[in-house]
C-alpha cells in the first residue's frame, strides 16, 4: 500500500514539476540555513576527546589574593591555572595513571634547510604524558621517555611542521634547531585537530593544536614566558628565576584519574597540599580546589560563544517560516486537487487514505528538500570557515545527517498536516456535481 | 474604500490568511532581532578608537641572534631602530611600545586614588618610549605630554619598578579613579606599594588592548624604554597617504640594522579587523538570514496573490463586466494585502519582543528599541506591497469576457 502511495505521490509532483522544484526549494532551504548552524554548534559544543573525557581532570587550587577573589564576577572559583611553584610540586604525586603541566610560548625555529629564514613558532611545553593521555595519534615516532622528561632536547613536530621542515619524511632522531639548541626529533604526529582545544582554553579556544613540543622540564633553562595568559596580584618578578618562584599563574594542568576512588584519593591529597601551604602561610584563602572532567570544564569557561546559541534559535526560526510557508503553497496544491480527490472518495477510498495520501506526498517532498538542504549546507559552512577565518573543516557526519533528514521530514510533516487534512475532509458530492 | 467587503471575503477563508499574517509576524521577530544586533555590533565596531588606526604601522622584532642576549647590545638596537625609523621619509613620528593596542593582547593592573581605602580598579596599560603621543596619533586634552625627565634611567621597567612615575591616563581612565573630575595633578597607586604615580596628562581617547571589553577606553600609559631581549615593538605614524610607502620600506631598513631577527609589520587597522573579525563575520551571518527570509516571505505573498487572483478569475470578470474599473480590482487585491501584512505585523510586535528577551537571556543583545521595530515594519509592509503588485496586475488584467466564457 505504502509504495502505490509513493507512486502516486511522485506522480503528483511529476505532474507539476516547477511547483514541486519550488516546494523542494522551500524546505531546502529552510534546512539548509538550520543545518549550517546546527553543525557549527555541534562541532563548538562537542566533545573532543569522548573516549577519556570523564578521566581527564583539570586541576585548580586557589593561593590566590587573600583581600580578593581571581574573578569578582564568580568570587567563589579559584583561579583558572597554577603557578609553577604549586604545578611543579603537585607532580611528585603518584595518585594519577597519567599527569601532565603545560603551557605555550614563541620559540624561534632554525630551519635546515636551504631558503626558510628562521622564524618564531608557537610550541607547548609538556609531560610525555600529554600524548597518551590525550589519545594524540602518532605518524612516526613517540613521545619522549621518562628519563628525557627532565629537561632533554627532544622534540615532537606536527604533520604541518614536519612537512615544512623535513618535507613530511620520517624524521625521526634528526635534528632541528630551536631557539640556540639542537633538538633531536622523538616523534611526529597525525592529523590531530580536538575541537575545542580543550587543554589549554586560554586565548582562541578554537585555534589549532601547537605545532611543536617539548619537554615542559626545560622550562626553567630555557627562561620562555608564557604566550598564553598570565594573571598576578602581586609581583610577578623581575627576572625569569624570580618568575617561577612568583605567585602568578599560567600553567594548564591536567590528571588521569581512572576511577572515582582515585579521583578521590587524588582530591583528597589536593586539600592536604592546600592546607599544608596554609600552614606554611603562603595560601591566605579557604581551601578551594577543583578537579572538572573535560566537559564540566568546558561548560564552565562557557567556551561555546553564546551568540552561537542565538543564531542556532535564530536559525531554527528560519526553518519554521520556510515551513508555514509551504503550507500555503500546499494548502492551494491539495486544494487545486479537489475533483480528482472527489472522484476517489466516491469510489471508496477512506478519508484515512486520503489524508496519508498527501502526507506521504509531503514527505517525500520533505525527503528530497532535505537531501537538497544537507548539500546546500556543506556550502554554509564552508562559508562560516571563510568568514571567521578558521580552519574547523566541519563535515556532516552520520549524527548530523540524521539530524538534519530529521528536521525535514518534521518540517513536511508540520506543513503538510493542516492541508492534508482541509482535502480529506471535502465533500466528494459537491466535487462531483461541478464536473 | 471598500474594507468592510474586503475583510468579510477574508473572513471566509480565514486559515490561508492567517498563515501569510503568521509567517510576516515571524518574519519580522527574526528580522527586526537580526537588525538590532547587527546594529549593536556595528555602533561597537564604528566607535573611534582615538587612534590613527590606517596611518600607524606596528613592527615586531622577534630576535634570534645570540648578541641580543647581552641587555645592552639590545638597547644599542632599540636606539638605533628608533633614530632609523624617524629619519625615514613620511614617517611622522616613532617609538617604542611593550604590547599592541587593539590587538586583543596586553597587560593590565589594578589602580586607585593615592591614600584611599577603595577597591583597586582594572587597569589596561602600555609603557612608551619618547615621541608617545604623536606616534599614536593621541589627542591631549589637559595637562602635558611625557618630557625627557619623566623617563627613567636606562633599564627600569616603569611597570615592574617600585618608584614613582609621571603618567598619563585617558579620559574614561580619570573620570573611573576620580569622579569629581579632577584627575589632573593627583597621585595613583597599587594596592601593594608605596610608591604612587602623578597623573600629568589626560588623553581625549584611547583605546586599549581590548577593545571589546568593558574596559576598552579606561587607558594608563607609563614612560619607558620598553625593549626586551627576545622581542621589540614599535608603532610608527606614517604622514597621511604614505602608509603603504613607509610599511614597503620597513622591513629592509631595519634588518640592515641587524638582521639576526624576524620581523612583522601590520598597521593598527589590521589589528583591528583581526579583533573584530568575529562580530563582523557574525554581521554578514545575520544579514544574510534576514535577506532570505525576507525573500522567503516575499515569494510567500506573491504565492498567496496569485492563487488568490487565479481563484476569483470569474469573479473579477464580473465586477469588471458590472462597471468596476482596473484600478479598483488592482486597488482591491493591494488592500486585501496590506489588511493581511498589517495584522501579521502587529501580530508580530509581540513576537519581536519575546525574542528579544529571550535572546538578551542568552547573549549580550540589547533591549531592542522602538524605531528599529518600526523601521523593520514599514520594510515589510513595502516588501508586502510589492510582491503583491504583480499577481495583482495580473488580476487587474483580466477581462471582463472572462464572466461570460466559463459558465
Amino acid at each position: 500500500m505504502l509504495a502505490y502511495q509513493i507512486r502516486l505521490a511522485w506522480k503528483s509532483l511529476r505532474r507539476n514539476p516547477i511547483l514541486s522544484l519550488l516546494l523542494v526549494f522551500a524546505i531546502g532551504l529552510g534546512i539548509a540555513v538550520s543545518m549550517t548552524f546546527v553543525s557549527a554548534y555541534a562541532f563548538l559544543s562537542g566533545n573532543p576527546i569522548p573516549s577519556m573525557s570523564d578521566r581527564l581532570f583539570h586541576v585548580q587550587v586557589d593561593g590566590w589574593n587573600p583581600q580578593r577573589p581571581f574573578d569578582d564576577d564568580k568570587p567563589e572559583e579559584p583561579p583558572n591555572q597554577l603557578t609553577y611553584r604549586d604545578a611543579t610540586a603537585l607532580l611528585a604525586s603518584t595518585i594519577p595513571t597519567r599527569q601532565t603541566v603545560n603551557f605555550k610560548s614563541e620559540l624561534t625555529v632554525h630551519p635546515a634547510r636551504e631558503g626558510i629564514r628562521p622564524y618564531r613558532e608557537v610550541v607547548r611545553l609538556c609531560r610525555g604524558d600529554f600524548f597518551p593521555m590525550f589519545a594524540i595519534p602518532f605518524r612516526y615516532g613517540g613521545p619522549w621517555s621518562r628519563e628525557e622528561e627532565a629537561g632533554a632536547q627532544v622534540v615532537v613536530l606536527s604533520a604541518a611542521a614536519n612537512q615544512k621542515l623535513f618535507g613530511g619524511e620520517n624524521s625521526v632522531g634528526r635534528t632541528l634547531r630551536l631557539e640556540d639548541r639542537d633538538f633531536r626529533v622523538a616523534g611526529v604526529l597525525d592529523r590531530w585537530r580536538p575541537l575545542p582545544k580543550f587543554y589549554d582554553t586560554n586565548n582562541g579556544p578554537f585555534d589549532q593544536p601547537e605545532e611543536m613540543f617539548i619537554p615542559f622540564g626545560l622550562t626553567p633553562q630555557l627562561g620562555v614566558f608564557s604566550a598564553g595568559n598570565t594573571s598576578g596580584w602581586g609581583n610577578c618578578g623581575t627576572n625569569f628565576e624570580e618568575f617561577l618562584q612568583s605567585e602568578c599563574v599560567w600553567l594548564q594542568m591536567w590528571v588521569q584519574l581512572d576511577s572515582p576512588s582515585q579521583r578521590d584519593e587524588y582530591f583528597a591529597y589536593l586539600g592536604a597540599y592546600a592546607g599544608e601551604q596554609k600552614k606554611l602561610g603562603r595560601f591566605g584563602r579557604p581551601v578551594n580546589n577543583r578537579l572538572r572532567d573535560v566537559m564540566a570544564w568546558l561548560r564552565f569557561i562557557e567556551v561555546v560563544p553564546p551568540e552561537a546559541r542565538a543564531l542556532l534559535i535564530i536559525s531554527l526560526l528560519f526553518l519554521l517560516v520556510c515551513a508555514v510557508n509551504l503550507i500555503g503553497i500546499l494548502l492551494g496544491k491539495f486544494l487545486a486537487r479537489a475533483p480528482e480527490v472527489g472522484v476517489r472518495r466516491a469510489l471508496g477510498a477512506s478519508r484515512r487514505w486520503v489524508f496519508t495520501q498527501h502526507i506521504v506526498e509531503c514527505e517525500l517532498v520533505g525527503l528530497l528538500g532535505g537531501l537538497l538542504g544537507l548539500a546546500l549546507s556543506l556550502g554554509g559552512m564552508r562559508l562560516i570557515d571563510r568568514l571567521f577565518d578558521t580552519t574547523f573543516g566541519f563535515t556532516l557526519d552520520v549524527r548530523l545527517f540524521g539530524i538534519g533528514l530529521g528536521l525535514a521530514l518534521l518540517a513536511a510533516l508540520v506543513a503538510g498536516a493542516y492541508p492534508a487534512w482541509r482535502i480529506c475532509r471535502i465533500e466528494p458530492a459537491l466535487h462531483l456535481k461541478t464536473q | 474604500m471598500e474594507i468592510g467587503p474586503i475583510a468579510r471575503a477574508l473572513l471566509h477563508s480565514r486559515s490561508r490568511f492567517l498563515l501569510v499574517a503568521l509567517e510576516i509576524a515571524l518574519t519580522l521577530a527574526i528580522v527586526a532581532n537580526c537588525l538590532n544586533m547587527i546594529s549593536d555590533q556595528r555602533r561597537k565596531m564604528m566607535r573611534p578608537t582615538g587612534l590613527d588606526e590606517e596611518n600607524v604601522l606596528v613592527v615586531e622584532s622577534k630576535t634570534f641572534a645570540p648578541e641580543f642576549q647581552e641587555v645592552n647590545y639590545a638597547r644599542t638596537i632599540y636606539e638605533e631602530d628608533l633614530r632609523i625609523l624617524r629619519a625615514l621619509p613620511g614617517v611622522r613620528a616613532a617609538t617604542g611600545i611593550d604590547s599592541i593596542p587593539l590587538s586583543g593582547g596586553g597587560s593590565s593592573t589594578g589602580r586607585r586614588a593615592a591614600d584611599s581605602e577603595a577597591n583597586t580598579i582594572g587597569m589596561p596599560y602600555f609603557v612608551l618610549g619618547t615621541q608617545a603621543l604623536e606616534s599614536l596619533g593621541v589627542e591631549l586634552v589637559a595637562g602635558r605630554g611625557f618630557i625627557e625627565s619623566d623617563y627613567p634611567p636606562p633599564g627600569e621597567r616603569p611597570d615592574a619598578d617600585p618608584r614613582s612615575f609621571n603618567v598619563l591616563l585617558t579620559q574614561q581612565a580619570a573620570d573611573d579613579l576620580f569622579p569629581n573630575g579632577d584627575a589632573l595633578g593627583k597621585q595613583i597607586e597599587s594596592a601593594n606599594d608605596g610608591s604612587p604615580d602623578t597623573v600629568v596628562g589626560i588623553i581625549r581617547r584611547m583605546h586599549g588592548s581590548w577593545p571589546m571589553s568593558t574596559l576598552a577606553e579606561r587607558v594608563m600609559l607609563f614612560p619607558g624604554e620598553p625593549f626586551s631581549r627576545r622581542q621589540t615593538r614599535y608603532v610608527v605614524r606614517a604622514a597621511p597617504g604614505m602608509a603603504g610607502e613607509v610599511q614597503g620600506e620597513l622591513e629592509e631598513t631595519l634588518l640592515k640594522v641587524n638582521a639576526g631577527r624576524i620581523l612583522q609589520i601590520r598597521s593598527l587597522a589590521d589589528y583591528k579587523a583581526d579583533t573584530y573579525r568575529e562580530l563582523s563575520a557574525l554581521n554578514t551571518l545575520l544579514g544574510g538570514v534576514s535577506a532570505l527570509i525576507v525573500a522567503v516571505t516575499a515569494l510567500g505573498i506573491v504565492g498567496l496573490t496569485s492563487f488568490s487572483v487565479t481563484q476569483r478569475m470569474k469573479q473579477i470578470g464580473t465586477r469588471r463586466a458590472l462597471g468596476a474599473t482596473r484600478l479598483a480590482i488592482l486597488r482591491y487585491f493591494l488592500v486585501e494585502n496590506w489588511l493581511i501584512t498589517s495584522f501579521g505585523l502587529v501580530t508580530g510586535l509581540a513576537l519581536t519582543y519575546g525574542l528579544n528577551f529571550a535572546l538578551a537571556n542568552m547573549a549580550e543583545v540589547p533591549r531592542i528599541g522602538f524605531p528599529l521595530v518600526g523601521s523593520g515594519m514599514i520594510l515589510l509592509w513595502l516588501v508586502g506591497l510589492l510582491a503583491a503588485l504583480a499577481p495583482a496586475l495580473r488580476g487587474a488584467a483580466v477581462p471582463p469576457v472572462v464572466a461570460t466564457r466559463t459558465v
